[in-house]
């Protein structure tokens, strides 16, 4: 028998998991180079990393769980039942999450520009 | 090439897909962050209009960063698939260096660099995440034997004298 195919609410949680996942490895890899170049600042290392951190996975899992429910589309379930975690949504994923981290890295490295920009 | 990736559209056609995921994934996100930032900066009376006005303004810039990061990436994903003629993790990565690169080469060699190295460490990460996924639902998805249960003792077998 087939397993149910995973609806939008589904998607969007998983989505938001795999995003803030993500945006934790991100936030210790960025926040760790800040880190060691600038110093922890006032409030000691482990919390400015943590700071670094818990913000870089909020935004990533807000920004993957849109891109999961964008991408939606059916999906031809062929493996077992109880498998929530298809071969092709987690693909999915993965390539809204690289678009989706491009994107925010522009974000984050040039913010006069995006202020810029919006003035016009 | 004989291992493509059939969950996503072909090259040249999943440059425009990822141009239009991309432009919708800023564009919603943004509505609704700065939505919510307008209403909260805003005085009683006017908040629903300055959340609107808000949204309007500034989603259209985000969703134009997103595509237009989008759209490159996938470029380069293309162009990085026909010369390698590979499929790997490390087809993102190249593209992502590449991407990093063209979009700060206005900054200068240094912000050029930087931003190469930095959009491939991101891609390094999600390529990193996508194997361990893929490792996590294999093992979740391991076919296991059937048990079969022992087949009950028959009462005549112990009930059968022993011949002596």
């Amino acid at each position: 028998m087939q397993s149910m195919q995973p609806s939008t609410v589904d998607k969007l949680k998983m989505g938001a998991i795999m995003g803030s996942a993500a945006g934790l490895g991100i936030g210790f890899l960025f926040g760790g180079v800040a880190v060691l170049r600038y110093g922890p600042g006032p409030r000691g290392f482990l919390r400015t990393l943590g700071q670094y951190m818990l913000t870089s996975a909020a935004t990533f899992g807000f920004f993957m769980s849109i891109g999961s429910v964008i991408r939606n589309e059916d999906i031809p379930l062929i493996q077992q039942s109880g498998s929530h975690w298809n071969q092709r949504l987690l693909n999915e994923n993965a390539n809204s999450s690289r678009i989706f981290a491009l994107a925010m890295q522009q974000a984050k490295s040039s913010p006069r520009k995006s202020n810029e920009v919006a003035e016009c | 090439m004989a291992s493509a990736d059939h969950t996503r559209d072909p090259c040249p056609y999943v440059i425009l897909n990822d141009f239009g995921a991309a432009f919708s994934m800023g564009t919603i996100g943004g509505a609704i962050w700065h939505s919510i930032k307008g209403w909260r900066n805003s005085p009683p009376g006017e908040k629903r209009i300055s959340a609107i006005a808000a949204a309007k303004t500034r989603a259209p810039v985000l969703g134009g960063n997103f595509g237009v990061w989008g759209g490159l990436f996938s470029t380069f994903d293309c162009a990085v698939k026909g010369v390698r003629r590979k499929e790997d993790p490390w087809n993102a990565i190249i593209a992502g260096f590449f991407t990093g690169g063209a979009l700060a080469v206005r900054g200068g060699w240094r912000a050029t660099r930087n931003g190469a190295i930095g959009c491939a460490c991101i891609l390094a990460v999600f390529e990193g995440l996508g194997i361990a996924l893929g490792r996590m639902n294999a093992e979740y998805n391991r076919p296991v034997a059937p048990v079969i249960p022992d087949a009950p003792a028959s009462g005549s077998t112990s009930a059968a004298p022993a011949a002596v």
